[in-house]
């Protein structure tokens, strides 16, 4: 159980360039979550000490790992895809670690069924990689990290490869597996579904660097900018070309309607923002309506998927289950001033 | 008489096959059910297969063609006592143990120094890029299409005792002895051979190497490993199939190595290789040379065994490896092997090269006089009654016929067998040829016509380069694409049409390369027309042994030069082309 301080952290490669300052408590799973090349597995490659940062210092449990080499670090780190020795079975790739660091047979053996039991591959441990299923084998890999004992696990996406039921189920199980543990973990994934549901603490990258970290609730609640609002996905981002303000308030105009705003607004460009959930069927007003023409509409089974357009702009929306749409039509829809956001 | 013509074919031939594999399609081209289907074995019967007669006439004239002397052998040592009297005759003769234990010692340590020195630069090809990678992997062209005679030419030269580099340090120590005096003996032999073949090693390697993930040896690091342990677990036992196929292969060239034997040997080392020429050539004992041939082909077929095994577990492999691997710059230590590298080949493989093209300019003035630069070497070969155009003309008379034969009846061969079954069997039918040595192949062509006429000669030499040009074609046509093929015939063209105007166009390189192939080999080959031709016939592979028996070594280097821009400069070309990886 440690603490991982990542500060100033640089990395550079033509065409890339990263910036990471990341604080991780000491037993505690953190995702970063970020789209792909956003450098994500990048960071975790550093922390492994597999490329070497241009400047910035990694510290865990308040030891340097700076310019240590991978094998000196004691940190685990489960790959994507998953990188079992395919010539060994899985009770020699689960103590390979311990082996190299001379723990003895008996203890070492100890421990593979210890782990084998609580991941229920015991009946397993005597097949090699290619005789294992894909969920077996994300099993034995994580039993391979967890057997050398690490202070840190790296996960670099070890679900991505699986269909989605059994990637929920093996999320709950990794994420049980770490905290009987007290590991600190540090997963990258681009699913906001899994970030959300797995970390005790979110950090959302974008170009290279950490745009926002937080409770998973706190990232979902208040994306802290447009950037991080597009990747969740929750709502519309609309662009606002014009700001008025009324009385301490602030109103946003938009191509596809006014909107009274709670609190201020951030300096330059930006976007009304709100969840899709928020919609509701509008009543005669003025304000805080979207307004415009149904130019598409596809049901997706929670609701409909709604191609808008006014003034010439077009806005893709998902409307929660109850209302209806067809094409042509113009639609007019409320949003209540306390569920509307500002955002950069 | 280079015992080792043919064998450049299998070498270039294994190569190719490998290079040309579907394997992994790259990202993104092909999915993998249409890469899987693309390849021959698993296909079924392509809508372009022709009818089984014509079928069955071309695989009974190539099992024919390739098993004559092998045939002729057999005939010859049934003679008198019978098969088993002459074959217990022939082992039990001292010189067979003597010679089968040599052959085997030599190609054992030869084996060793060209996987030694080729997986470092297996290594530094695959992880990194530096200036002149790519120079460094065509060089696996130069064991294909440099005769061995030239090979053996350019370490006398660069290494013997009047050679550049003694004359280099007697000069540079004020030594009045050369320093080197190793090179006729086993271990100068095995220089030769291991420096020779390395290449076959690192190309091999290398092409497994550079798309071998590298996650796992990445995951032995932070389970504990140092990097050369995380190596042992993480890639070794991937790359173990392509190293063991090309330390087979190398293996197999040497134990047939004949040529270099013959110069480099020590006293009393000889081969079966060696023996069997001699007893035929020197001795009259054909039915023991047939038996020794023999003897030499069952031994061998054990190292094809080996090279087939491999080379279904490499194909299998590399069908479920990944992409291409990024390189990096060379950085610390990686920048220091890789200067130390290209050193030792700077020395040991380069110098022997250039040091042939470089004497064969140098004109010497009278024995022990002053030499200087020029063309006199080159004009004296052409002049009146000078040998060099007679033998070119030779050269091609022979070596054009045979290659474009055997180009057209392996194109053939390899159209009619594309997607049939029985795969392992016409797999196992076309690599059961590289078993059989140059010389026997030349001795069985010798029992069956003795006469001595050119037209045997190509007709052996046809012979030889047939199994590499069928090899070509068919993995060429195993990777083909059928969907534009399939497209064409559901707009309307016919069967021939399609082969003619979309297959053909797009097998046109391996074509070519089977075309230019079989001209190196047939062209650089001195077993057929040493064994076979008659006095006033002389190729250049046999003007430049006749020369270099004549210590005339600036002429030899000079024909040698002749002959190597003959038989390399095609596939020089071809591979910088196609050198992409």
């Amino acid at each position: 159980m440690a603490e991982l301080e990542l500060s100033g952290l640089r990395f550079e490669r033509p065409g890339f360039s990263l910036s990471v300052d990341l604080s991780l408590p000491a037993g505690c799973l953190g995702v970063i979550l970020g789209a792909s090349g956003c450098g994500k597995s990048t960071t975790l490659r550093l922390v492994a000490g597999f490329i070497a940062p241009l400047s910035g210092s990694i510290r865990l449990g308040g030891k340097e790992l700076t310019g240590l080499p991978p094998e000196r670090r004691n940190v685990g780190l489960m790959f994507q895809d998953l990188a079992l020795f395919p010539h060994l079975s899985a009770r020699k790739n689960i103590e390979y670690g311990p082996r190299i660091k001379g723990m003895p047979r008996p203890e070492r053996s100890a421990k593979v069924e210890e782990l084998a039991d609580t991941l229920r591959i015991a009946q397993l441990l005597d097949r090699k990689p290619s005789a294992l299923s894909g969920g077996e084998q994300q099993r034995v890999a994580l039993a391979r990290s967890l057997a050398a004992s690490p202070e840190l696990l790296l996960l670099d996406e070890p679900l991505s490869s699986l269909d989605a039921a059994l990637r929920r189920e093996l999320r709950t199980e990794l994420r049980e597996r770490i905290r009987e543990r007290g590991l600190s973990a540090l997963h990258v994934t681009h699913d906001i579904e899994e970030a959300l549901s797995l970390g005790d603490r979110v950090y959302v990258m974008d170009g290279g660097r950490i745009v926002q970290a937080g409770s998973p609730e706190e990232i979902w609640e208040k994306p802290a900018d447009a950037v991080v609002a597009r990747l969740l996905g929750r709502g519309p981002l609309l662009e606002v070309r014009s700001i008025e303000d009324r009385d301490g308030s602030t109103i946003a105009m938009t191509d596809f309607g006014s909107f009274l705003v709670e609190g201020a607004a951030p300096a330059g460009r930006c976007y009304l923002h709100f969840p899709a959930e928020a919609l509701q069927p509008a009543v005669a007003e003025a304000l805080n309506v979207l307004s415009g023409t149904v130019r598409d509409s596809a049901f997706t089974g929670r609701g409909r998927r709604v191609l808008l357009e006014s003034r010439g702009e077009r806005l893709s929306l998902e409307l929660p289950e109850g209302f209806t749409a067809r094409q042509g039509q113009s639609l007019e829809l409320r949003v209540e001033p306390r569920d509307c956001r500002l955002l950069a | 008489m280079t015992g080792t013509g043919r064998k450049d074919g299998i070498r270039k031939a294994a190569t190719q096959e490998r290079e040309s594999q579907p394997g992994p399609a790259p990202a993104g081209t092909r999915c993998p059910e249409q890469a899987a289907a693309t390849h021959g074995r698993a296909a079924a019967r392509s809508p372009g297969t022709a009818s089984s007669l014509p079928a069955f006439f071309l695989v009974a004239a190539f099992v024919a063609v390739a098993g004559a002397p092998l045939a002729a052998a057999l005939a010859v040592s049934s003679r008198g006592g019978g098969l088993l009297a002459s074959l217990g005759a022939a082992l039990a003769a001292p010189v067979t143990a003597r010679a089968l234990s040599f052959a085997l010692r030599q190609a054992l340590a030869s084996m060793v120094l060209a996987v030694a020195v080729g997986l470092p630069g297996a290594w530094l090809c695959s992880r990194y890029d530096f200036p002149g990678r790519k120079l460094l992997k065509s060089l696996s062209v130069v064991p294909f299409c440099v005769p061995p005679i030239l090979i053996v030419l350019a370490f006398v030269v660069y290494y013997g005792r009047a050679g550049i580099l003694n004359r280099a340090l007697m000069g540079a120590f004020g030594l009045s002895q050369p320093p080197i005096t190793f090179l006729y003996s086993f271990w100068g032999l095995v220089l030769v051979h291991g420096f020779y073949n390395f290449p076959v090693v690192l190309q091999g390697v290398s092409a497994t190497w550079s798309t071998l993930p590298r996650d796992r040896e990445e995951a032995a690091r932070t389970l504990g490993a140092h990097p050369f342990r995380a190596f042992l677990t993480g890639s070794l036992p991937s790359l173990a199939p392509s190293i063991i196929q090309s330390a087979a292969l190398v293996f197999l060239f040497c134990f047939f190595s004949f040529i270099p034997v013959l110069v480099f040997g020590p006293l009393g080392g000889t081969t079966l290789e060696v023996e069997i020429y001699r007893a035929a050539r020197f001795d009259g004992k054909e039915e023991l040379a047939a038996a020794l041939s023999l003897i030499e082909t069952v031994a061998a077929l054990g190292m094809v065994f080996v090279f087939q095994l491999m080379d279904r577990r490499n194909t299998a492999a590399a069908r479920k490896a990944g992409s291409l691997q990024k390189r990096g710059r060379p950085r610390g230590g990686a920048a220091a092997a890789l200067i130390a590298y290209g050193a030792l080949v700077i020395v040991f493989f380069a110098g022997p090269l250039l040091s042939l093209v470089a004497q064969a300019f140098v004109v010497k003035r009278g024995l022990g006089g002053s030499s200087r630069i020029g063309f006199d070497n080159f004009a004296h070969l052409l002049s009146g009654n000078g040998p060099l155009l007679a033998s070119l003309m030779d050269s091609l008379a022979t070596a054009l016929p045979a290659a474009i034969a055997a180009s057209i009846f392996g194109s053939l061969l390899a159209v009619v067998l594309r997607g049939r079954k029985g795969g392992r069997a016409g797999e196992a039918l076309v690599t059961l040829p590289l078993a059989v040595s140059g010389v026997v192949s030349a001795l069985g062509w010798s029992i069956i016509a003795p006469s001595g006429s050119p037209a045997v000669v190509v007709l052996a030499l046809a012979a030889t380069a047939l199994p590499f040009s069928l090899r070509n074609v068919s993995s060429s046509l195993a990777t083909l694409d059928k969907g534009p093929s399939q497209a064409a015939r559901s707009l309307g063209a016919g069967r021939l049409r399609t082969t003619l105007e979309i297959d053909l166009p797009s097998i046109a390189p391996a074509l070519f390369s089977a075309a230019a192939f079989s001209f190196s080999l047939t062209a650089g080959d001195a077993n057929a027309p040493l064994i076979l031709g008659s006095g006033g016939f002389q190729p250049l592979p046999v003007l430049i042994y006749r020369l270099v028996a004549a210590y005339r070594f600036p002429e030899a280097s000079a024909v040698g030069l002749v002959l190597a821009l003959l038989t390399g400069f095609v596939f020089f070309i071809k591979e910088q082309s196609d050198g992409r990886t």
